[in-house]
């Protein structure tokens, strides 16, 4: 697994692919306007206050970059960038987790066996 | 045959090379002449007699060559004899009768005549010399074009002709540099250093400024930043590779994470890292409502939305105590800042009618 990425290539990013660096990118931007989108969508949603608190809290969150958005990330395996049948705990594609697995790299996986 | 007008030196030259020619291609005529003539004799006689007169030739030209080396033998033999004689006086101290200097008289010189195109701005130059020393002076210009070429000759045939090293010349060299050799000895006496008075400071700081650099203008260094932004990253982390040492091996590395703290401690404690946020008790977490207290209204839509916003954050266990007062503290300026919005809508109670500065009733 040290060796999945070469360091010493002479590449622009040493991202898998360029899905993950802007998967990255909308992960990192989440992070950066998390307070603020969650204040704004308390504002949004809610109907206590008057409509006009309602609707500046609407204009805040569409102010709010779409890639800031939770629903924009997905959880791609760390070393192949497959978007699907992703083991979670690992954050590994099924394909490496298995091939790890099978070398006797992951901590207490043993083959299912009963 | 030629216009002999002698008007220019251009044209003296150019009649000079001309006849110079001249009497070499005659001559080339006349041997051809003589040759064929021969030949034509031959040819009509018997060819015994042919034989015989190329028998004579060759003879002939053996008893030339023999002459030749003799001359070169005897003319070693005189150089050589030159040598031994120098070891007796040359000047005699008798006064013997001594002839008279004549000019020798100019020799045919038997080398081979070049075609040295003097430059017609050597020969201006010439001509204006001439001018300015005596004008219209025939006889210098020529004895100064007949100078300039024969120094053009003789430069052309040394060009040509490989070096030799004319060995009275380098004797006399040689003698005059033995001469000129220094002397062993040293001189022993170097004369001693102009020994200065000693200084003699009175008051170091008490003397008047000389304002030397009164009027200086120090240039400042320029401390430009490079536009090199890569290459000084690197060198950066090349000096820190200098400086630490990457781990050789797996067990290295996991040596290296146990010292940073890295490494899971068992058993395991889901908190490990976090003794910060251990210290801090529930308390703070749960009951927000005193922060609330200073500004918040106890009635109205306003409260109850920081109600619900502060049960939230007590139910919200990941983050901090300083994140949660920050967002509370966040709607504060916010509902501040839209206060006319909130009086409009009835949200809040009217300040005028009542003397109070906060949004609190």
């Amino acid at each position: 697994m040290t060796n999945a990425v070469k360091l010493n290539q002479p590449v622009r990013n040493n991202w898998t692919d360029w899905r993950m660096m802007k998967d990255n990118r909308r992960r990192k931007l989440l992070v950066q306007y998390a307070p603020d989108r969650v204040r704004a969508k308390a504002l949004k949603k809610n109907d206590v206050l008057p409509a006009e608190i309602i609707e500046i809290g609407t204009k805040m969150l569409a102010e709010i970059p779409r890639d800031a958005s939770l629903t924009r990330v997905r959880n791609r395996c760390a070393i192949t960038s497959r978007p699907r049948g992703v083991v979670t705990r690992w954050r590994l594609s099924r394909i490496v987790w298995r091939s790890l697995a099978d070398y006797n790299k992951l901590s207490g996986v043993q083959r299912a066996m009963w | 045959m030629f216009p002999t007008s002698m008007a220019t030196s251009i044209q003296n030259t150019k009649m000079l090379l001309r006849r110079a020619f001249s009497v070499k291609r005659n001559e080339i005529l006349a041997r051809n002449l003589c040759f064929t003539r021969t030949l034509n004799a031959n040819e009509d006689q018997d060819k015994s007699k042919k034989v015989v007169e190329e028998k004579k030739n060759k003879a002939e030209l053996k008893e030339a060559k023999q002459k030749e080396a003799k001359a070169k033998l005897n003319m070693l033999l005189e150089s050589m004899s030159k040598t031994t004689q120098k070891a007796y006086p040359s000047e005699s101290k008798l006064s013997l009768a001594t002839p008279k200097i004549r000019a020798k008289p100019a020799k045919p010189v038997k080398q081979p005549v070049f075609n040295t195109k003097i430059e017609p701005e050597m020969l201006q130059a010439v001509e204006d010399v001439s001018n300015m020393l005596s004008k219209e002076n025939e006889a210098l210009k020529n004895s100064l074009i007949a100078k300039l070429e024969d120094v053009a000759d003789e430069s052309e045939r040394a060009r040509l002709e490989p070096f030799k090293p004319n060995k009275q010349k380098t004797e006399d060299l040689n003698s005059l540099l033995n001469t000129l050799k220094v002397d062993g000895k040293k001189p022993k006496n170097k004369s001693p250093a102009p020994k200065l008075a000693p200084v003699k400071i009175e008051d170091m700081y008490g003397a008047q400024p000389s304002g030397i650099f009164s009027k200086a203008h120090f240039i400042e260094e320029s401390s430009a930043v490079s536009g090199l932004a890569t290459w000084d990253m690197l060198y950066e982390k090349e000096l820190e590779l200098a400086v630490t040492h990457p781990p050789a091996n797996g067990f290295h590395q996991m040596i290296q994470w146990t010292k940073q703290g890295k490494v899971w401690q068992f058993p395991i404690d889901n908190e490990q890292g976090l003794d910060e946020e251990a210290q801090v008790g529930f308390h703070e977490h749960v009951f927000l409502e005193p922060h609330l207290k200073p500004w918040c209204p106890r009635r109205g839509p306003v409260r109850h939305f920081m109600e619900l916003v502060v049960v939230g954050l007590s139910k919200n266990p990941y983050l901090t105590v300083e994140q949660k007062k920050e967002h509370i503290n966040w709607f504060r300026d916010f509902f501040e800042a839209k206060r006319s919005i909130l009086i409009d809508t009835g949200a809040i109670p009217d300040i005028t009618t009542k003397s109070s500065p906060s949004l609190s009733t």
